[in-house]
């Protein structure tokens, strides 16, 4: 059966997304999207002179691999406004990755808090609501709050990315019950986890439960090993998937045997030896 | 001329005539303006120039010039 995912009338290839930042090395960049395969790969843009420039040509950059991988893979480029802390700054930074990336996805970030790195709803919701008038296909980084995520799909955003947890911090799907209840009451929405990942398990457990993607950076990045776990995220990624579709038990308090009763050997019953 | 690039203070000995000629000065334009293939993209005073308005962009005392290019991201 098709499960392929659909956003804004368009075909994403995988529900495994991926940052390119924070490798060792371009090469080990490179080699973690061929791993992962993601459907979307994130970057971004800042302030360069044009000494940096020159070096982004070279063959082994990674702006060079990234090019390649995306030209081969089919994977599209989602460029963010990381950095921004006003509607106005996030803005201004989406029209010009517009103009340089050639693209209408942006990967909203407004952020309202500097030691949690938490959205500011209020600011994000401005700013979606100008660049979606715009045009823009405006996947919003936003807080698991039920009523912020309904906001801006009723604003227009095909998609909306609540965090797991805090960026970078790794440690996973921290409030299960607000997820859920988000999943339920958006029944139709694209959900996809973004940020605070940092095992494959909590990626797999997100996919479980219904969200249709994750994106995350870091666990990869800074893993002993970004290729090998790349590919771990992409095996739990499916796995949660093809779990979520083939659909899980309802948990229950009483215990009750897998192993069917009838037929028990005779020493079991009572006045036996 | 004073100007700001990428918020710092520069001052042209030479006042370009254009933005086309500030971005030749600056290295990110070759002098027949071609980019050497080089992906960038410029706001003055956080107003986006597309690169077919570089050569009819006049620059005043003070504008602030912003070049971005591609980084990585998460």
């Amino acid at each position: 059966m098709n499960d392929a995912l659909m956003i804004a009338g368009e075909t994403i290839g995988s529900r495994l997304w991926l940052g390119s930042s924070l490798y060792p090395s371009p090469q080990v960049m490179s080699e973690a999207l061929q791993a992962a395969q993601p459907g979307f790969v994130t970057l971004s843009l800042r302030r360069q002179s044009a000494a940096q420039l020159q070096q982004q040509q070279q063959p082994d950059s990674h702006w060079a691999l990234l090019q390649n991988y995306v030209r081969d893979s089919g994977a599209r480029l989602l460029p963010n406004t990381a950095g921004c802390h006003t509607a106005r700054e996030a803005i201004l930074l989406a029209q010009m990755a517009r103009e340089l990336f050639a693209t209408d996805w942006i990967k909203l970030e407004v952020i309202g808090d500097d030691y949690s790195l938490q959205p500011h709803p209020l600011q994000l919701v401005e700013a979606a609501r100008e660049l979606i008038a715009q045009g823009f296909k405006v996947l919003p980084y936003c807080t698991d709050d039920l009523v912020l995520c309904r906001t801006l799909l009723e604003l227009g955003c095909p998609a909306v990315m609540p965090w797991a947890a805090p960026i970078g911090t790794g440690k996973g799907l921290l409030n299960p019950w607000q997820l859920q209840t988000l999943r339920e009451r958006q029944p139709d929405a694209v959900l996809v986890i973004d940020a605070g990942l940092g095992k494959p398990s909590q990626a797999m457990a997100a996919l479980e439960m219904g969200f249709d993607a994750v994106l995350l950076n870091t666990a990869v990045a800074r893993a002993q090993q970004p290729v090998a776990m790349a590919a771990a995220f992409r095996q739990a990624v499916d796995g949660g998937r093809q779990a979520y579709r083939a659909g899980l038990m309802c948990e229950q308090q009483q215990a009750s045997p897998s192993t069917p009763v009838l037929g028990l050997p005779f020493w079991h019953q009572e006045g036996a030896l | 001329m004073r100007l700001i690039i990428n918020g710092e203070p520069y001052e042209c000995r030479v006042s370009p005539a254009s933005l086309q000629a500030l971005l030749q000065q600056l290295g990110f334009l070759t002098d027949d303006a071609t980019a050497f293939s080089m992906r960038f993209v410029v706001a003055l005073n956080q107003h986006i120039i597309t690169s077919s308005r570089y050569a009819s962009t006049a620059l005043q005392e003070d504008d602030c010039i912003d070049v971005l290019s591609v980084i990585t991201g998460g």
